[in-house]
């Protein structure tokens, strides 16, 4: 057993909860500072993985993106997000008011919910709920519903078919993703979100669960990539598609938050993914090697996170600028006759092998 | 003008300096709004290819001006950028979709056919002899098809008309900003004289007619026959 | 006798599972073309346009506006014979010519073209006998109103090189010489009556090329 540091892990939600017998403004401050925080969050990560998006897919296609917007485009999010705040608001005449006004909030709200349980760094959690991996899945759910509440109160066929469309993709992929995701509750042997990362001090799950562990990882992420309506499953929404798909009827703000949306989703696929099979804020520990193993820790927790999140949002990205899109019958084929069925069996060995305590390195 | 805004110019009007705020927050809504320009695709011909396609390649890149989300929908779009010629039996969907937009709006007509009618301006029975008779155009790019070049050009044309022509003070109104330079021979006066002149005795412009035109009436006076009422062209 | 197509061996279909191992093979070298794209800047090929507008040439060949070229002296090789004018598909060109004072021959007074109609096919270039014309690459043309997209190409109205050349006095020169500028007499609309300028089966009401302020306040012309 090789200990070399001890993470102490600490949440807003504890700290909260331990002021408030000696001053309850001080643990509403906290509570306030866990809310105001995740939302400042997802707005800037917003901007900033739309401006990275467009140079990225910029060099990946010989070409360099924004320029002229301040250096190299830096502002460019910025002056999308004012002109988008100044557009005109349309409802059409004949959509369900009520429903149209909080279909985007239902997508954005299922992405901020989540931001609330990731463990970014042993200090920077919000909430650590105990059965932190069901939350999850549970409330990804809202952004289905977001979906198809969009497409139904536009009052528009074409955007019925596309939201439509959508949600049979995303509630598909939900199993695959869940079965990819119980691999690693299996091996773990917890849902809380901190213990899996903690579990992972001796090594990530990618590798250290052996095949089982990279099949549900490639598993996980393809999944989620289908989830979160990105290309090459993007039928839903895909530009030469449906026009717009879910959110034609939508302009300006609410388009915006839309769009946004899609982006923190992808964040969040990334952040989950990389706490469950790459470690989380764990750093990189080869075996005994003390010293390799002390300059890995040296690199803050918080830094690590970034870095994997980092790496998980460019493979994403690759996809979407490599591959093309998939035809909705091809897309439910994949999901049906090859994940699932892979998942399965993957799961199966996952079970065997913590039943027969088959692991290859010490737990 | 969105969901800001409406109440701005109402708070801000009668703090004392409030010109200078005003002035200044002109200036940065009207940055947001020029260098975000979002081009609704509306590619019905050759144009499309040039205008459209290839100023989205790698080697004339219009991400560069940050206006490559080309959005599908009317309702995120900003820019209707007409690339192609447009047909009687097109027309009134064009209005419609420029109806559809979202204000600010705006139209950029590149092409012959989409100033003018083109090369089908002689003796076409089908043709619009150019978009200008359906929606009101804000920048004309000549060409046939222009090059990727030159419809930037036309675009930093637009980025100029925005960055000096609006205001919040007067909102919906949009003026035309006077080119870098007036082309040698002519002066303002003489613009302004021959103006004055071709619209009180000359040009048969029904400015009412063309604001209240609707799809209906539009189609209507399409297949009336008249190629236009708006703009006679004599060379039916 | 029927020509025998060469038949190829019929190739075996390949097994699922050996299919499943092409198709993500053939992904990942996909995504190894575009990585090799994203670490390689030197595979970029924009060409920043406005930023390098000081050295951009478009070749020589390019038909993107047309010009009338006048020499070192300000003269131009249109003689009036309006041959581009009837090869022009669509009428974009409008030849004026009036008869010289001195000479008694026909010359050019104005060449109008019009840009928002022209569909740059070169047939005028082509077919003219004097190659007055020609067509060049300058292509930041863009205006906020179409009318000023009709030009008037000649910058003077009297006759070609050649004749000004036999005249040997220069101020002899200048007599038969009236300047004329980019735009010449009223902004045209759509095929209105240009002052001067017959308009499609409408007789020409007056022949004054520029207005004046009698013209406004009088009656029309």
């Amino acid at each position: 057993m090789n200990e070399t540091t001890v993470w102490q892990v600490k949440t807003i939600a504890q700290r909260a909860q331990e002021a408030l017998p000696d001053s309850v403004w001080l643990s509403a401050g906290y509570i306030a500072l866990g809310l105001v925080g995740a939302g400042a969050f997802v707005a800037l990560l917003g901007m900033v993985l739309i401006y990275a998006e467009r140079k990225i897919a910029a060099h990946f296609q010989c070409r360099m993106g924004p320029m002229r917007v301040g250096w190299h485009g830096i502002l460019q999010s910025i002056a999308d997000t004012l002109k988008l705040l100044l557009k005109e608001d349309i409802v059409p005449e004949n959509a369900d008011k009520l429903l149209h006004l909080i279909a985007p909030f239902l997508c954005l709200l299922g992405a901020l919910l989540t931001i609330a349980v990731l463990p970014m760094s042993p200090t920077l959690q919000v909430a650590d709920v105990n059965i932190g991996v069901l939350y999850i899945s549970a409330v990804s759910g809202l952004g289905v519903l977001g979906l198809l509440v969009a497409g139904w109160s536009s009052n528009n066929k074409w955007s019925l078919i596309g939201a439509m469309r959508a949600g049979a993709q995303i509630v598909s992929y939900e199993l695959s993703a869940t079965l990819a995701l119980l691999v690693v509750v299996l091996l773990s042997g917890t849902l809380q979100l901190s213990k899996i990362v903690e579990s992972q001090a001796q090594g990530w799950w990618i590798w250290r669960a052996h095949g089982v562990g990279i099949v549900s990882f490639i598993i996980f992420l393809i999944a989620s990539v289908a989830e979160i309506n990105r290309t090459p499953f993007d039928i839903a929404e895909g530009e030469s598609e449906l026009t717009a798909g879910f959110h034609t009827e939508y302009s300006g703000m609410r388009f915006a938050f839309f769009f946004l949306a899609e982006f923190i989703n992808m964040f969040i696929v990334s952040a989950v993914c990389s706490t469950l099979f790459l470690g989380g804020w764990m750093p990189f520990h080869i075996g005994n090697l003390a010293g390799f193993n002390g300059i890995m820790d040296l690199i803050p927790p918080g830094l690590w996170f970034a870095g994997k999140t980092s790496f998980i949002i460019f493979l994403i990205m690759w996809f979407r600028w490599t591959f093309p899109r998939l035809r909705v019958d091809q897309l439910m084929k994949l999901e049906w006759k090859l994940l699932l069925p892979i998942g399965f069996v993957n799961l199966f060995a996952a079970a065997v092998i913590v039943l027969y305590n088959l692991y290859f390195f010490p737990k | 003008m969105g969901l800001v805004t409406e109440k701005l110019p109402i708070f801000l009007e009668p703090v004392p300096g409030g010109s200078v705020l005003l002035a200044s927050m002109d200036k940065l809504i009207n940055w947001a709004r020029l260098n975000s320009l979002w081009p609704l695709t509306f590619g019905t011909s050759c144009c499309a290819i040039e205008v459209m396609m290839a100023t989205g390649a790698p080697k004339h890149d219009i991400a560069r001006f940050g206006a490559e989300v080309a959005r599908p929908s009317p309702r995120q779009a900003d820019v209707l950028v007409i690339a192609g010629t447009i047909v009687k039996r097109m027309a009134p969907t064009l209005r419609t979709l420029y109806e559809q937009m979202a204000e600010p709006r705006y139209v950029i007509a590149t092409g012959s056919c989409a100033i003018s009618g083109g090369p089908f301006v002689y003796g076409s029975y089908s043709t619009v002899r150019g978009a200008d008779e359906i929606i009101p155009v804000d920048v004309y790019v000549p060409g046939c098809p222009p090059r990727p070049e030159g419809y930037f050009y036309g675009l930093l044309t637009l980025q100029k008309m925005i960055r000096e022509g609006e205001t919040l003070r007067h909102p919906g109104v949009r003026r035309k900003p006077v080119l870098a330079e007036l082309p040698p021979g002519i002066t303002m006066e003489d613009i302004r004289r021959d103006l004055v002149h071709l619209l009180e005795k000359e040009a048969r412009v029904d400015l009412r007619e063309a604001e209240n035109a609707t799809a209906e009436s539009t189609e209507r006076l399409l297949r009336s026959g008249n190629s236009s009422s708006l703009i006679r062209s004599t060379r039916d | 006798m029927t020509m025998q197509t060469p038949t190829k061996p019929a190739k075996k279909p390949v097994g699922p599972i050996r299919g499943f191992f092409k198709g993500i093979s053939s992904l990942l070298k996909g995504m190894g073309v575009t990585f090799k794209y994203f670490v390689h800047p030197s595979t970029v090929v924009t060409q920043q346009y406005p930023e390098n507008r000081e050295t951009l040439k478009m070749p020589d060949r390019a038909r993107i506006r047309l010009s009338m070229p006048h020499d070192e002296n300000g003269y131009h090789k249109c003689t009036g014979c309006h041959i581009c004018e009837d090869a022009c598909p669509n009428r974009s060109i409008t030849v004026v010519d009036r008869k010289n004072a001195t000479t008694k021959r026909q010359e050019i007074d104005h060449f109008i073209w019009r840009m928002d109609s022209c569909t740059f096919c070169n047939l005028c270039v082509v077919v003219c006998p004097f190659t007055a014309l020609k067509m060049h690459g300058d292509f930041e043309n863009s205006v906020y109103d179409r009318r000023l997209l009709i030009y008037n190409l000649n910058r003077y109205a009297g006759p070609a090189a050649p004749a000004l050349a036999k005249i040997e006095d220069p101020e002899e020169r200048k007599r038969n010489i009236d300047e004329r500028g980019v735009y010449s007499g009223l902004i045209p609309m759509n095929g209105s009556a240009i002052a001067g300028v017959r308009a499609c089966g409408k007789p020409p009401e007056s022949e004054k090329v520029r207005v004046t302020e009698d013209d406004i306040k009088g009656e029309s012309p």
